[in-house]
């Protein structure tokens, strides 16, 4: 049984993972925890409906998507944050959070408030396994989300690693005024950052919509779950963010397992308070030291 | 002369120290809640179009007593806080002459007792709190079922008519879900049993595939979802996923078109509540009903399908509406709340059945069950009360 309920925890967790790489990414070249990514993804998600009734496939929909949303993320970062740089990491949040609220408006104004279906990228019946006594099902779904998931992730270490932007990523991430005088456009940078972070946004949205249904308020779950993944890795790197939203994941299943599900909200989140208290910088995060 | 101007302006002022607010000679002025923006907009805005629509279709036909119904809305996003604010907006400043088809358990209740003790009638809330009526409120007049009678109506269906003898509830974990677990469980216990299962959920969270585990285990003759459109369509899939194939009912807030072609091949076979007519083959009466409201609402909103949300909207404004009525050329708010008083088993173009008294504030003690049937909704029960 416990094999069975951290695989559904995995399943649950991967969104999670998948939101909370899009957070740390831009927060690590930006310093913005960006609240708006939720409904950055939900805009995406109602523009690949607009191409689902052009007649285009899903998977199409989505790849078209990409683009879009990537401009999107551009256009924020370009018109909204880099005007505003400098301003107090509080500030900054409000003006995400404020922006979050105009793409809702937007969204009920435009598309309206109903909720709309679209289908799901791979169809068929669920798989059903016998695990250990117990009973796990996978929807094809869940098994593509992990799919891209891992892709994403072998793309962005070899992008991190192995090219010249990765590279002035990490080098801004670390010390945007040093990376500057080194020749790094840092402005580019944290533009790459937004954009392929809006891009993901719509892809977690386009994925989880047979489960959410598309309408304003979709992503709010997933913002405040991939958030909470964020914080338990501590905002360090993103392959922590991704073990924080799997950690979480499995972490919710037991506890409703376990201890019943009206427990579930109220002791994931006393879990991560009481990580905070013990490890402030997270589960995984290291202490920075500075010398002064 | 002096003297008479005098006692003129006395007059004036007297009538205006009198008068009722939001009653001038041309119109009438009531104020709703409703959430026209945040999550839970597709249910405000599907609300305010049908009031707006009946409320136009009146005006155009000259009104109540010569009088035009203006309708102030206000824009609460369903958060309680933002409720009591906008709700003493619409008292105290707007002037209002009744309160008609506020959205939300959380905020309906939350301004209940201000509105009671202002002697604003609030006629129709769009919750099924029992806690509106029970017990009854000189000026709230509830007109949706409420969950607790729902509870009970739905464990009479499933125990009385099917023989269920095991039942599971999942419901979601707040006033809705808990009042509609009271419910069913209350009505079990007539019959000597108890849930086989009660799985509270969070109607937030994503994924039930876990929790669908419990409901496997438990093996229940039948499922019984305390859920709305999104929430219990998850359930559905879930359970149909994992090979349950046994009866699943769900409340009225689902019988909706929204859930059939959101849930599709999943939702055949699944039985809703319903307290609104359902336009049928064994029910002419009903079809001839339903095609004079979706003509009313799309004199408004032209070649727009209406929503169960809008179904809803439309029978709070045709209470109102036949109430002002019954309350005469010069109507107060104590009139008006004699009017609702006299009410006894009314219909109206899409509100039936409704009935209050001196002491009773539930207007509607009926419902009837649905089932899913090629994308169709098919009533399966005629009119059931508690008692019968």
């Amino acid at each position: 049984m416990i094999l069975n309920q951290i695989i559904l925890g995995c399943v649950v967790g991967v969104y999670y993972s998948l939101v909370a790489i899009g957070l740390v990414l831009v927060y690590k070249v930006s310093g913005i925890v960006n609240f708006a990514y939720g409904n950055m993804g939900m805009m995406g998600a109602y523009i690949a409906l607009l191409f689902l009734g052009k007649g285009m496939s899903p998977l199409a929909s989505m790849l078209l998507v990409i683009p879009v949303a990537a401009s999107m993320g551009y256009v924020v970062n370009r018109f909204t944050m880099r005007p505003l740089k400098g301003i107090s990491h509080s500030s900054m949040l409000i003006v995400t959070l404020g922006i979050m609220m105009v793409f809702e408006g937007i969204a009920v104004q435009i598309f309206g408030a109903d909720y709309k279906a679209f289908p799901e990228l791979v169809k068929g019946r669920p798989f059903v396994f016998h695990i250990a006594g117990g009973l796990v099902l996978l929807r094809r779904q869940d098994l593509l989300v992990i799919t891209i998931f891992a892709i994403f992730s072998v793309f962005m270490a070899l992008l991190l690693k192995s090219t010249k932007i990765g590279l002035a990523m990490r080098a801004v991430s670390q010390d945007e005024q040093t990376a500057k005088l080194m020749g790094v456009n840092s402005n580019l940078i944290i533009s790459i950052a937004w954009m392929i972070s809006a891009s993901l946004s719509a892809v977690v949205a386009i994925l989880a919509s047979p489960k959410t249904y598309i309408s304003p308020g979709m992503m709010i779950h997933y913002q405040i779950e991939g958030f909470t993944a964020a914080v338990l890795g501590g905002f360090e790197s993103l392959i922590v963010a991704a073990l924080g939203g799997m950690l979480l994941g499995i972490l919710e299943t037991f506890v409703g397992d376990q201890l019943g599900n009206a427990f579930k909200p109220t002791i994931s989140l006393a879990f991560i308070v009481a990580v905070l208290l013990i490890k402030p910088e997270g589960l995984f995060g290291r202490r920075k030291l500075e010398k002064l | 002369m002096r003297k008479f101007w005098i006692f003129l302006i006395v007059i004036f002022a007297m009538a205006l120290l009198f008068a009722e607010d939001g009653i001038y000679p041309d119109k009438v002025v009531i104020g709703t809640f409703q959430a026209l923006s945040g999550p839970y907009a597709v249910i405000g805005q599907g609300m305010t179009k049908g009031m707006k629509a009946y409320f136009n279709w009146v005006n155009s036909n000259g009104g109540v007593h010569g009088r035009k119904i203006e309708l102030i809305v206000a824009d609460d996003q369903l958060n309680p806080s933002k409720t009591v604010v906008e709700v003493k907006r619409l008292v105290e400043e707007d002037k209002v002459f009744a309160i008609v088809g506020g959205l939300g358990t959380y905020g309906c209740l939350a301004v209940m007792d201000y509105l009671n003790s202002k002697g604003v009638p609030f006629v129709y809330q769009g919750s099924g709190s029992s806690k509106l009526s029970n017990p009854p409120k000189k000026y709230v007049f509830p007109v949706q079922p409420d969950y607790l009678l729902e509870g009970q109506l739905i464990a009479k269906f499933l125990v009385g008519k099917l023989e269920k003898k095991s039942i599971a509830i999942l419901y979601m974990n707040n006033d809705v879900g808990n009042e509609g677990l009271s419910g069913v469980k209350k009505r079990l216990s007539k019959y000597s049993m108890s849930p086989k299962l009660e799985l509270p959920y969070n109607p937030l969270e994503t994924d039930y595939s876990s929790l669908a585990l419990k409901v496997l285990n438990a093996n229940p003759d039948a499922v019984v979802i305390y859920g709305f459109i999104t929430d219990t369509l998850r359930w559905i899939k879930t359970l149909k996923d994992y090979g349950y194939d046994r009866t699943i009912v769900t409340i009225y807030p689902n019988a909706d078109p929204a859930f059939v072609s959101l849930g599709k091949e999943y939702v055949e076979g699944v039985i809703v509540t319903g307290w609104v007519p359902i336009p049928s083959e064994d029910n002419p009466e009903y079809t001839k009903d339903y095609q004079k409201f979706t003509e009313i609402y799309q004199k408004s909103y032209p070649n727009e399908i209406p929503s169960s949300y809008a179904v809803a909207g439309f029978i709070a404004a045709e209470v109102f509406t036949e109430a002002l009525k019954k309350a005469g050329e010069n109507p107060t708010r104590e009139k008006l709340v004699k009017a609702l008083e006299s009410f006894n088993h009314w219909n109206g173009i899409m509100a039936k059945d409704i009935s209050y008294g001196p002491n009773k504030r539930r207007g509607k003690s009926t419902m009837y069950f649905i089932k899913i049937e090629s994308g169709l909704f098919k009533p399966i029960t005629p009119l059931m009360g508690l008692e019968d």
